[in-house]
């Protein structure tokens, strides 16, 4: 049946491997996680990435190379492997259908690598738009899967192109035993409308948005790393034009109010320092948003205070309450910030809301985050140190991905 | 080739820089070449040059030239 629901896709364009289509897919099964061929073809892409000296200057490319060494994919296999139940052995779950999202041109690789990792046969559409990072990452993945060494491989990940168009989504999901959906609540409330067999289950990422936590005093203390600390701060926020799901939007300074406006007088011109490395990255149109942004916010009473910066690049706003901006102001990107007070963790619960995701922090321990998670249950998936926001992980939105994209088998005799 | 001199040429060919400046005090972030995107970079041309498949600790402990011998030597390669 897939056979002949998927060889009609003639407006589906496989871009990887390079001469392939849809057509045979349905000859493969799932197969057990870590086989290795695909850790062998993932470490090579690895190593070719590293080497690729057009690559470098594409910081995304150079950490997704990183978390694909051979020794990451060595550490995932063996904590795949002893987190499994006793009595059960893990299979993948199938056909994998992946919907890349726009805004964070890897993700689309790390989801394709985890599924064929985790035994599936895997399909990614990525989306039409131009990116240099994305043809690079094809081009490298295309050479590597061409080696008749890889041929078992290659014949089981497909990364496509097609225009928006219904008659291939539904084909699609109506063969797929996995669908995961990158790309926000749009992305994810459109292709919901097509219809998964019984047995498949989707998997979906929606809107999120992140904010850091700094503790005054831990700042304060700080004298000469102040420099670095603005400069984790800086790439987490910078990257992507501030417009991936963990990029820092809100930031509240833990402590007392003496203290808090101290750390934010010292931190502000350092950030404002780092960030000069980002100006080739940003437009003049995102100076004027984010410019509106901060006087929508002053009219409505958001926020009291417009920080002087000094520069176009780094926008704070001040805000005498603790709360949420709305989330158009929220989500202007491009250096954009709103400050505030927070007395103490307590305070941060009733902020966050089922989009909050990430918090990068600095100054405050482990123990004391998970304390907080355990008493509160506050909505948060994530808790980093300052320069880790944008830093993937297999724990993603609350999903262990590597446990949701296999299934397990019960054996108990 | 020996181990010191492979050293030097994986970090100046990975950095980018003169091989003359690799001296054993030259430490992470201390040159703009040598940043967090050059750190990983680094990582994965030691690993492949040396054969080597280098622990998350030891990534954030090799801080300098000089560390990078120290862990290396972990690794059983000599200096």
């Amino acid at each position: 049946m897939l056979r002949t629901t998927l060889s009609n896709l003639e407006r589906v364009e496989v871009i990887c491997p390079i001469g392939t289509d849809l057509a045979n897919l349905n000859d493969l099964k799932a197969t057990a996680p870590f086989a290795p061929a695909v850790k062998t073809m993932v470490t090579v892409f690895s190593r070719r990435l590293a080497q690729d000296p057009t690559a470098r200057i594409f910081p995304e490319i150079v950490a997704l190379a990183h978390w694909l060494r051979p020794r990451a994919i060595l550490d995932l296999e063996e904590a795949f492997r002893s987190e499994l139940p006793q009595g059960t052995v893990a299979l993948g779950r199938g056909l994998a259908l992946h919907f890349a999202p726009g805004n964070v041109d890897t993700i689309f690789l790390y989801s394709a690598m985890l599924s064929i990792l985790a035994g599936n046969v895997t399909v990614v559409r990525v989306s039409s738009r131009e990116s240099a990072q994305i043809e690079l990452l094809l081009q490298v993945l295309n050479n590597v899967l061409t080696d008749p060494e890889f041929a078992t491989v290659a014949a089981r990940i497909r990364i496509v192109r097609y225009p928006r168009e219904a008659a291939i989504t539904t084909a699609l999901s109506s063969v797929c035993d996995l669908r995961v959906i990158w790309g926000g609540d749009a992305s994810v409330r459109e292709i919901r409308t097509f219809s998964l067999p019984p047995r498949a289950r989707d998997l979906t990422f929606p809107n999120r948005w992140s904010l850091s936590v700094i503790d005054a005093d831990a700042l304060n203390a700080q004298d000469t790393d102040l420099a670095a600390i603005a400069r984790a701060f800086a790439n987490d926020a910078y990257w992507f034009g501030q417009m991936a799901c963990s990029s820092p939007r809100l930031v509240l300074w833990l402590g007392d109010a003496n203290a808090a406006q101290t750390a934010a007088r010292r931190f502000w011109p350092e950030v404002q320092h780092q960030a000069q490395s980002f100006a080739h990255a940003t437009q003049a149109v995102q100076s004027v948003d984010k410019l509106v942004a901060q006087c929508t916010a002053a009219i409505n009473g958001t926020a009291q205070h417009i920080r002087d910066t000094g520069s176009n690049l780094l926008s704070v706003a001040g805000m005498d309450q603790l709360q949420l901006p709305d989330i158009e102001l929220l989500h202007v990107g491009g250096g954009l910030f709103w400050e505030a007070h927070l007395p103490t963790l307590s305070d941060l619960t009733p902020l966050l809301d089922l989009r909050s995701q990430t918090i990068s922090s600095f100054g405050i321990t482990e123990s004391v985050w998970s304390d907080w998670v355990q008493t509160e249950a506050p909505q948060i998936d994530r808790i980093v140190p300052l320069g880790q926001a944008l830093e993937f992980d297999t724990i993603w939105d609350g999903h262990d991905l590597l446990r949701d994209f296999t299934k397990l088998v019960a054996i108990r005799c | 080739m020996s181990n010191t001199d492979k050293l030097i040429l994986t970090f100046a060919r990975t950095l980018q820089i003169e091989p003359s400046r690799i001296t054993d005090d030259l430490s992470y972030n201390a040159i703009a070449e040598w940043d967090s995107v050059g750190h990983m970079s680094l990582i994965a041309a030691l690993e492949e040059a040396f054969g080597v498949m280098l622990d998350t600790d030891d990534i954030i402990d090799l801080s300098s030239v000089a560390q990078a011998k120290t862990i290396l030597a972990k690794y059983d390669v000599t200096f």
